[in-house]
């Protein structure tokens, strides 16, 4: 894997049988209680919800302290045409997220196995990287996380508060845009 | 003159009372007769100065010297020491007693008198002299023994691994006297011997004073049963029987004879039976009779068929012992299985009866009873409830019905007749009541009747309106056009309508809708899927972040180069 392809997946490390007995059980609470259906089909269907758990957790990292900084007024005096290394120095984000798996039976409306993550990253000795009134990357010195994934109301992985190895920068993409406050 | 003569005389007597007094009494009888041998009389005063002289020597020797001469008995118990004082230097023996031997030792060489010592175990101080011999202040000549006795402390002496007797010989002569004896049985123990003692020997003890012994003595022989000496030879039942009297530590006379009461020839006869039985305690006084059969009576086959293969080998090891025949047993397994084990007897050859040979070669046909299968279990008990059924036709209601089958093993038996005993027709006809009601559990065997009706006829007259308004219409259309529709989108394909046809079956009458999935045989799971209409959609999520300034790390940093 690529440093820069650093997403939410990579910070919960879920055993695949772990997670295919919890989500079994957790589709078996809210999907099957209105569908008679054989215990094979029902754990083949955990299987398949359980192998989507790459695709529920895949967005980045950097999106998501990217959004934190959506709309961080603190950095308005930057927003013109020059290039700044601002050092943040300490700061931590919370985000919440809730992927789902949306299943579908016919003649059943769908049904949505949700797995609510919650997670804290802290980070220290931050440098913003701004150019043009972009900010563009982050380069963090230390960063450390914790988080709680679960399906539905079944915990599935709970990560303990332990550094992230980051690489040197983490990118935003095409970068923040930095609006100028009004006067 | 006579005065003189009267002087000399009582001078002698005098000398030889001197004389006699340091002397044994045999040499002063010699003195004081001698003395009175060499005073010849005279007159008769001058014999009767005599007489008396000589009776007074004989009396101080015999009454008032006597316990100078003859010292007291030595309580060590040895003989008494004797000076022989005639033609040498005389000494006089000094006192020892309250010496140390050492000490009493140095004195006598001071003396010219060697020592013989002595100890004799007495309480008391040890190492000191108590007695001499001979006493103090006796005449000795240098070169003579006095013999000391010394008080040696009271130890208690080593008597282990001796006969208790010599034990007990040993430790009366250190001065125990009292010997309560405890015994020690065990296997190992030498009968007799003492085994331990206590207090333990080297150990100072008053005299008097108590030693334990722990003699051991023989254990009881142990209680041997009648060995099994069926099929046994007469040697080797000999042997046997031997070897568990020996055990026993009995002698049992063994009585042999025939089965028969005729004589037979040990060497090809083995025991048939037996008397005490199997498993009898021996015990003395009793006798043991052996029974033997010739190994030329005929031995049939017994009957093993039905019986497990094991217990079936055994019962031919027994019977072929009994007739000195060698077994040989060849099993054979109908399957091919080998698991004689949980295998039990087909057949066998030969028949039960025959006569079995020393060429005899048993062949048994097995079978494994673990390779019959097991019926498998019932399937579990399950609810079920009466699904309505009312204003449903009847093929639908049957396969209403029949779909509990595939749920619960429900094996439904509907009886289908019509309102009031009134004909129906199959094809027309829809449920009006059934029974049990819609709701009520069924058992696996639940009868099901449905009281059914004919619909009610076909409105043929409300088609001839409709396709006479359809004609007016269409006239109508005619004769004044409408603007041309939009093209209509292509109807995306219906996903698996079949599926939804064949395998959901709705219950109205239960509250929550239900769907019954199945999978068919040999179906892998995607096509199940697949056919089923099951659809994974996996919806990721941006989230929602909050930004708090100036929260510290709360745990140990891990620096990356930036």
């Amino acid at each position: 894997m690529p440093e820069t392809a650093l997403t939410l997946r990579s910070l919960f490390d879920v055993n695949d049988q772990d997670a295919k007995r919890v989500i079994f059980d957790a589709v078996d609470g809210s999907v099957w209680d209105q569908v008679a259906i054989p215990r094979s089909l029902r754990e083949a269907a955990a299987e398949k919800v359980a192998g989507t758990l790459n695709a529920l957790l895949a967005t980045p990292l950097s999106d998501t302290v990217a959004n934190a900084f959506n709309g961080y007024t603190k950095l308005a005096k930057y927003a013109d045409d020059q290039d700044h290394d601002v050092a943040e120095g300490d700061f931590s984000i919370e985000s919440e997220h809730t992927p789902y798996v949306e299943l579908k039976v016919t003649g059943l409306p769908a049904k949505e196995i949700k797995f609510p993550l919650t997670l804290s990253l802290n980070f220290s000795a931050v440098v913003l990287v701004i150019k043009k009134s972009h900010i563009v990357a982050l380069r963090a010195g230390t960063c450390t996380a914790s988080g709680k994934l679960s399906c539905e109301k079944i915990q599935l992985y709970e990560r303990e508060l332990k550094p992230v190895k980051l690489p040197g920068e983490l990118p935003f993409g095409i970068g923040i845009r930095i609006f100028k406050m009004p006067h | 003159m006579r005065r003189r003569k009267c002087r000399a005389v009582r001078r002698r007597a005098l000398v030889a009372c001197l004389l006699t007094a340091s002397l044994p009494a045999g040499a002063a009888s010699q003195v004081a007769s001698s003395a009175g041998a060499q005073s010849k009389p005279k007159s008769a005063l001058d014999s009767l100065k005599a007489t008396i002289i000589s009776q007074m020597a004989a009396a101080l020797a015999q009454q008032k010297l006597a316990p100078k001469l003859w010292p007291a008995p030595m309580p060590c118990g040895g003989a008494q020491a004797t000076t022989r004082a005639g033609g040498k230097t005389r000494v006089v023996v000094p006192g020892l007693q309250q010496y140390s031997v050492q000490q009493a030792v140095a004195l006598a060489a001071k003396y010219g008198l060697n020592v013989e010592e002595r100890s004799v175990r007495q309480d008391g101080t040890p190492n000191v002299v108590v007695s001499q011999s001979p006493p103090p202040k006796t005449i000795a000549a240098r070169g003579d023994t006095v013999v000391v006795c010394w008080l040696r402390a009271p130890v208690i002496p080593y008597v282990l691994n001796v006969s208790f007797a010599a034990a007990q010989r040993t430790l009366a002569d250190s001065g125990y006297l009292a010997l309560p004896i405890d015994v020690i049985v065990g296997k190992a123990v030498k009968t007799g011997t003492v085994l331990r003692q206590s207090p333990r020997y080297g150990l100072s003890a008053a005299l008097g004073s108590t030693d334990t012994l722990y003699v051991g003595v023989a254990p009881p022989p142990p209680q041997v049963q009648m060995p099994n000496l069926r099929g046994f030879t007469d040697d080797d039942a000999t042997s046997a029987l031997d070897a568990v009297l020996r055990a026993g530590q009995l002698k049992l006379p063994i009585g042999r004879r025939a089965v028969n009461g005729q004589s037979f020839d040990p060497r090809r006869s083995l025991v048939d039976s037996q008397r005490p039985d199997f498993g009898t305690v021996l015990s003395a006084g009793q006798t043991i009779e052996l029974m033997f059969r010739d190994t030329t009576t005929p031995v049939p086959m017994p009957y093993v068929v039905g019986r497990e293969y094991n217990s079936a080998r055994a019962t031919l090891r027994t019977v072929f012992q009994r007739g000195n025949l060698k077994l040989k047993i060849s099993p054979r397994s109908v399957d091919g299985r080998a698991n004689f084990a949980t295998s039990i007897v087909e057949s066998q050859a030969p028949d039960s009866g025959t006569t079995l040979s020393p060429q005899s070669d048993v062949q048994l046909v097995v079978r494994d009873t673990a390779t019959i299968p097991v019926p498998p279990p019932p399937p579990p008990r399950q609810t079920l409830r009466m699904p309505r059924l009312i204003g449903s036709s009847v093929d639908a209601a049957i396969d209403t019905l029949n779909r509990l089958y595939i749920i619960g093993g429900f094996t439904p038996k509907m009886d289908t007749r019509g309102v009031n005993g009134s004909t129906y027709t199959h094809s027309r006809a829809i449920v009006d009541s059934q029974f049990p009601a819609a709701g009520d559990s069924l058992t696996l065997h639940s009868d099901v009747r449905v009281i059914v009706r004919d619909k009610r006829p076909f409105p043929w007259w409300w088609i001839i309106a409709g396709i006479a308004l359809a004609g007016l219409g269409s006239a109508a259309a005619w004769m004044w056009p409408n603007p041309p529709l939009p093209p209509t989108p292509p109807t995306p394909p219906a996903t698996h309508p079949s599926i939804a046809a064949l395998n959901v079956v709705p219950y109205p009458d239960i509250g929550n809708p239900r769907v019954v999935l199945t999978t068919r045989r040999g179906e892998t799971a995607d096509d199940a899927f697949a056919r089923l209409g099951l659809s994974f959609n996996a919806v990721a999520d941006p989230g929602t972040q909050r930004l708090h300034e100036g929260e510290p790390p709360r745990a140990r940093e891990e620096t990356n180069d930036a």
